[in-house]
């Protein structure tokens, strides 16, 4: 008994042990399919790719109600280095190309931070139409100009450096001026690497005659990174949006008329608290000049070759009116005052006018004076004197640029 | 010994049961994370659904918009179809309008409210802008559905201020002093007293939005009270379709754009009506009669 119990006792012993075995097997087993699948399961979470060392990307700085998409090629996004560079290049004459320091035109020597990175009313534009200001332009998605003959910011600057009524600067020379200038092969290869066909330019210069680093490619891009970065939200209308200033009666009428369509009827292409940029960027004809006045060679006709399109601009912002004098496409009004009468009283019928001017027949939205009043102190309440004074965008304070 | 071996024996197996009662818990526990970890794996029964949406005029399916051509408005045609001297016509520039809420209706009776891969039920149509021209549903429910329902416009809870920053959707923004929010729909173009060439076009602009009621008269003084100008449109016996699992469906929503001046005349209205619920009051019992399923 004792052998066949124990026998028993120690076989049972053993089946218990075995069993036990088996069963920590059997969980181990389930436990480490478990960690697989979980492993596997977890795999289908979002991708994580090591970021490489390079140009770190630029975060725009924008108040909530600021639009959110910006538009930016895909092959050139904001970075700290590029925006760096740009604004540089921006305030560097060189970039004209030209070898005497008294030819030396910049963008900055239009585009004046002082006048809202527009000319002012003592600059007398050699463009075919007055200046347009360079600010958010970030989230312009319509086209550029006047006239509406580019929808791209990089070609834009290509051609501001190279007309003759601009920069006038000739591609090659302006790529090999800048290219001689050492620190900038440095802020090249930083913004965009060392270049792509010899990996040359690690910042004495080398890779500037083969144009590797310096391109005049890369010098729109980085000049175009620095214009995304210029945003005017600082207005006292902005900050009335966020709850830190309050508008006067006046101002407040003002806006009342520029929203409302038995108003001044402004809102529609000049946009509201809904629209901050002030404008929608569209073309319109607005009734400037009777079409038997209409002689502009330059007008959108000229880019769309539609008749229809006679006398037909691109919508302005209205942010900063204060600092952009003069205003319309010929400048051809010093004062706000010129522009308000001009829509009240002085619409011109034409059979291809804008369907948002409800009151060309009565030949303007017919204010009275104070009512002209009361929209003139609105519209300067979207001056925004941050943006004269940012140093963000003021010229760098390094003695290496004229 | 037998006694010993016995205990021996029993502390073995209730340790043996209290180890292996551990592992069933642990077990248990990395099945149940498994499944949770692996849970994105889940099926869900949807099909997808496709709303596209066209124009037309009077009958006529419009493939652009020109600007140019005239339209007669209803009403104003002669018995053999042809419109006489003094009807107005119209030159339509721009079309876009606001629809939300959108529901399909179940065999039972049921409304089943789909959101699209933004979880949105919001959706502006812009006749120039092809992307706005299709609107794509890829979870709805599968089912069997007789029909589809759908707002006009924006309602109370959808129709907040500053809910797009960005355009298209930002660029239809109703004033504030005007009720808020955003217009629901915009047709611009010109209107002309007579269909003769020589007639001159005057800008209109079918604006419609949350209407007023002014102190003194149309659009003069203080705004004393607001109106709801969306309209709910309801198709029931529209069509009958199995949605199945990955299945994919397509109906199109049509506009005839001429439905909207049923009992309109400018020389009444306007050019301008933002500010004119008498003017939004027709235009949204028209919105019943717009739009049509295809």
């Amino acid at each position: 008994m004792f052998s066949r119990f124990g026998n028993f006792e120690q076989a049972r012993t053993r089946r218990v042990v075995r069993g036990r075995q088996l069963r920590c097997m059997a969980a181990g087993a389930c436990l480490l399919g478990s960690l697989v699948l979980g492993v596997v399961a977890i795999s289908c979470g979002p991708y994580k790719p090591e970021v490489p060392e390079g140009p770190k990307p630029y975060t725009l700085t924008i108040p909530a109600y600021f639009p959110t998409q910006i538009r930016m090629p895909a092959d050139n996004p904001l970075t700290v280095q590029g925006v760096d560079l740009g604004r540089y290049l921006f305030y560097d004459g060189r970039i004209s190309g030209r070898t005497e320091a008294e030819s030396w035109r910049s963008c900055a020597s239009c585009h004046k931070q002082a006048n809202a990175f527009e000319g002012g009313s003592d600059y007398n534009a050699p463009t075919p139409h007055a200046m347009l200001p360079l600010f958010n332009v970030a989230f312009h998605f319509g086209k550029y100009h006047w006239n509406g003959d580019s929808e791209s910011l990089e070609d834009l600057i290509y051609a501001a450096l190279t007309d003759p009524n601009e920069i006038g600067g000739n591609p090659d020379s302006i790529v090999a001026k800048i290219a001689a200038i050492d620190f900038y092969c440095d802020k090249f290869a930083a913004a965009f690497g060392p270049g792509a066909s010899s990996g040359a330019g690690s910042g004495n210069g080398a890779g500037s005659a083969d144009g590797s680093v310096v391109t005049i490619d890369r010098i729109c891009k980085a000049v175009a990174q620095f214009v995304r970065t210029i945003v005017s939200a600082d207005s006292k209308f902005d900050r009335y949006l966020r709850g830190e200033a309050t508008l006067t009666d006046e101002e407040l009428k003002g806006y009342l008329l520029f929203t409302t369509e038995e108003g001044a009827d402004c809102f529609h292409c000049h946009g509201s608290s809904g629209n901050v940029l002030f404008s929608t960027y569209g073309l319109a004809n607005n009734g400037l000049d009777p079409d038997s006045l209409r002689n502009d060679p330059y007008d959108h006709a000229s880019v769309s070759q539609k008749p229809t399109d006679k006398g037909t601009y691109r919508i302005p912002s209205l942010r900063n009116l204060a600092y952009t004098v003069p205003y319309m496409h010929d400048g051809r009004f010093k004062t706000l005052d010129e522009v308000i009468d001009q829509y009240s009283e002085g619409v011109h019928y034409s059979p291809n006018i804008s369907p948002l001017m409800h009151h060309v027949s009565a030949g303007g939205v017919q204010l009275t004076p104070s009512e002209k009043q009361a929209l003139k102190a609105f519209l300067l309440t979207l001056s925004d004197e941050s943006l004269l004074t940012n140093p963000l965008l003021a010229k760098p304070n390094d003695s290496r640029l004229p | 010994m037998h006694f010993s071996l016995s205990k021996v024996g029993a502390r073995v197996k209730s340790v043996a049961l209290k180890k292996s009662a551990l592992w069933g818990v642990l077990c248990l526990l990395s099945v149940a994370a498994t499944l949770s970890l692996t849970s994105c794996y889940k099926r869900e029964w949807n099909g997808e659904w496709q709303i596209d949406f066209s124009f037309g005029y009077g009958g006529e399916d419009l493939a652009d918009l020109d600007g140019a051509r005239r339209f007669p408005l209803p009403g104003n045609f002669n018995e053999d179809g042809s419109t006489t001297g003094s009807a107005q016509v119209v030159t339509i520039d721009e079309v876009r309008y606001f629809i939300s809420q959108v529901y399909l209706i179940e065999e039972t009776g049921g409304h089943v409210y789909i959101y699209d891969d933004s979880n949105q039920n919001v959706h502006l149509v812009d006749f120039a802008l092809t992307s706005t021209r299709s609107w794509n549903f890829s979870k709805v429910p599968s089912g069997h559905y007789v029909g589809i329902g759908f707002t006009y416009g924006l309602d109370e809870s959808d129709n907040r201020s500053h809910r797009f920053n960005n355009p298209p959707e930002s660029l239809m923004f109703w004033p504030e002093a005007l009720g808020g929010g955003y217009h629901y729909m915009q047709i611009n173009g010109k209107w002309f007293a007579s269909s003769e060439e020589s007639a001159i076009g005057l800008p209109y602009g079918l604006h419609t939005g949350i209407g007023q009621t002014w102190s003194e008269g149309v659009g003069n003084g203080a705004a004393t009270a607001f109106h709801q100008n969306y309209v709910r449109v309801e198709f029931p016996q529209a069509f009958s379709l199995f949605l199945t699992m990955k299945q994919r469906h397509k109906i199109t929503l049509h506009m005839d754009i001429q439905r909207w001046f049923n009992g309109w005349d400018f020389t009444v209205q306007g050019g301008a009506i933002m500010q004119n619920q008498a003017a939004q009051q027709i235009l949204k019992q028209n919105a019943n009669d717009v739009f049509s399923i295809r």
